[in-house]
């Protein structure tokens, strides 16, 4: 891709995203603690737990947003403010879909600290905005005004917004939600072929079927970490238990502990942004 | 008379040619300006840094005398962006609501003004004036003030245009792609600031919200993309100035009040015949 202009350098042999011993505290109260993982680069990670876990807020600090209480976040080497190579696609995004701009100029904002000041998009910026574009299908969408897009194209505009940001780590916060059985198909293969660009993901979800089966790793919130790993080691039966309490409803299935649904009680959506 | 008698008729008038190019400056900068305030939803603050000017002004004229023009203006214009920058702080600290903080400034600095004006004899023309707007009083000094900042707000939207819709569109992009969000806001407060100073004495600070609302929305009822928008609002509000200030001399109406008239007549048709968001439009979709 063109001019590279990440703002901190990344180390080589470092991970993609490396997360020890983090807490965080949100008006004076403890939303998160004990979070340790590392994820390399290319390999993705969905962050499930109940509502209000904390995995909005774990994907914040994550991108920077949010300053943690203690512990220590790094990305590819250095704290996230540094970077600009991580895109973070909220689950709410408080954007008013009648603003006046197309797709593709929401694509290309994506850009703009690689523009630069006071300079206007080059070929060069067009062509990489017009390639994420075609990488999640929306190329035939590129002038429609963002009001147009179903709730699945918005997602798969937000991702190509990442593409052409060249984000080396995305984090996306229920990226499903809301969206039909086609949409959260086209979503995810998109998410999935993010490892070809060598990109890593954290996806929070809540559906822990699809956090076992298209993630190289699962990480169980519940205020704290619970468990971090491969699904088949993070999602037994005790810490299920111990996430969701009496909201999961279990029953044994032929491979071991088989979840009907976690959503059933909500207390409402995670912490106020 | 025709019709080019009636449009030439009035240009006799040295001063309603000043009237008229500043009307249709003012116009064109609100349109553009304006465009941030619609879609930022800013409405309530640029009416309050409107109105937050007046104590400047009566501090202005207790200070340098009535007469001096350019002294008035650089009184308005310290006030209005020392309003907007401290608008600006308040609202990001959240102890109140952000609508809660403005309109305390609003009301307190206006009532200020008024105390400080009601000490000078005769202040009553002064906040007619004030209130609302005086264009056929335009000097050729004021046209230079106008096109000097005015030009100044449209050179600093042209330069940060992109960081400026980011900002505004998505404050937390702009947060991840590390761009000085904080720094963007003030900058744009500012720049409603100024265009409220330069625009008021074409209006007054009563209908001063009209000009900074009413044609950039019309705009984004026509158009869907972004710099269409700040052009056909520009349009609009030059528009808009100019028939006004023709009604105003055929009809001796206030001329403040025969530009917003005009400006909200345009808003009106835009609102029947939009293509996408108009009435017509809604009931030929059934």
């Amino acid at each position: 891709m063109s001019r590279r202009r990440t703002h901190a350098v990344h180390l080589a042999d470092a991970p993609a995203v490396a997360v020890r011993d983090l807490s965080v505290t949100l008006d004076g109260e403890i939303a998160l603690s004990g979070v340790t993982f590392e994820l390399e680069p290319g390999r993705q990670l969905a962050v499930v737990g109940p509502n209000g876990a904390g995995k909005t807020t774990l994907l914040r600090v994550l991108a920077g947003l949010i300053a943690p209480a203690s512990g220590d976040v790094r990305i590819h080497g250095h704290g996230p403010c540094g970077h600009i190579c991580i895109a973070y696609v909220p689950q709410k995004s408080g954007i008013d879909w009648r603003f006046p701009v197309t797709v593709r100029d929401v694509v290309m904002m994506g850009r703009i600290q690689r523009i630069g000041p006071f300079r206007r998009p080059s070929a060069d910026d067009r062509r990489v905005v017009h390639d994420a574009l075609e990488a999640v299908e929306l190329a035939d969408l590129g002038n429609r005004q963002i009001e147009a897009l179903s709730g699945g194209q918005q997602q798969r505009m937000f991702l190509a917004r990442a593409l052409a940001q060249e984000a080396d780590v995305i984090l996306f916060d229920e990226p499903l939600a809301g969206l039909d059985i086609h949409s959260r198909g086209e979503i995810l293969g998109v998410i999935g072929r993010l490892r070809e660009r060598n990109v890593s993901a954290i996806v929070a979800l809540h559906d822990l079927g699809i956090a076992a089966a298209s993630f190289d790793r699962v990480l169980l919130l519940q205020r704290r970490m619970i468990g971090h790993g491969p699904a088949s080691e993070v999602f037994t039966e005790a810490n299920l238990r111990e996430a969701y309490g009496t909201c999961l409803h279990m029953t044994d299935g032929p491979s071991g502990p088989f979840v009907i649904h976690d959503t059933a009680c909500t207390g409402g959506d995670d912490e106020p942004r | 008379m025709n019709l080019v008698e009636l449009i030439v008729e009035p240009l006799r008038y040295p001063f309603m040619i000043r009237g008229i190019v500043a009307a249709m400056a003012v116009g064109g900068l609100c349109g553009i300006v304006g465009s941030f305030v619609v879609l930022r939803g800013m409405a309530f603050m640029g009416d309050a840094i409107a109105h937050s000017i007046l104590p400047g002004l009566a501090g202005g004229v207790l200070v340098a005398g009535r007469g001096d023009r350019r002294a008035l203006f650089w009184w308005a214009l310290g006030t209005a962006i020392l309003v907007a920058l401290g608008m600006g702080w308040i609202s990001q600290r959240g102890r109140v609501r952000e609508d809660t903080a403005i309109g305390i400034v609003f009301a307190g600095m206006f009532a200020l003004g008024i105390a400080l004006i009601s000490t000078v004899r005769g202040f009553a023309v002064d906040l007619v004036h004030f209130l609302f707007g005086n264009v056929l009083g335009v000097a050729t000094v004021d046209l230079i003030l106008i096109g000097a900042f005015g030009g100044a707000v449209l050179l600093l939207v042209l330069l940060f245009y992109k960081e400026l819709v980011v900002v505004s569109f998505d404050p937390t992009l702009a947060r991840t792609l590390r761009l000085p969000t904080a720094a963007y806001r003030y900058l744009l407060f500012v720049l409603v600031a100024i265009t409220v100073v330069v625009s008021l004495q074409t209006v007054g600070v009563g209908l001063m919200l009209a000009m900074l609302i009413v044609p950039a929305s019309t705009a984004f009822l026509l158009v869907r993309r972004l710099p269409r928008m700040m052009a056909i609002g520009a349009l609009l509000g030059i528009l808009s100035g100019a028939i006004g200030l023709y009604l105003s001399f055929y009809w001796s109406v206030a001329s403040g009040a025969a530009i917003v008239l005009v400006s909200i007549g345009l808003f009106f048709v835009a609102l029947l015949v939009s293509p996408h968001r108009g009435l017509l439009a809604r009931l030929r979709k059934g």
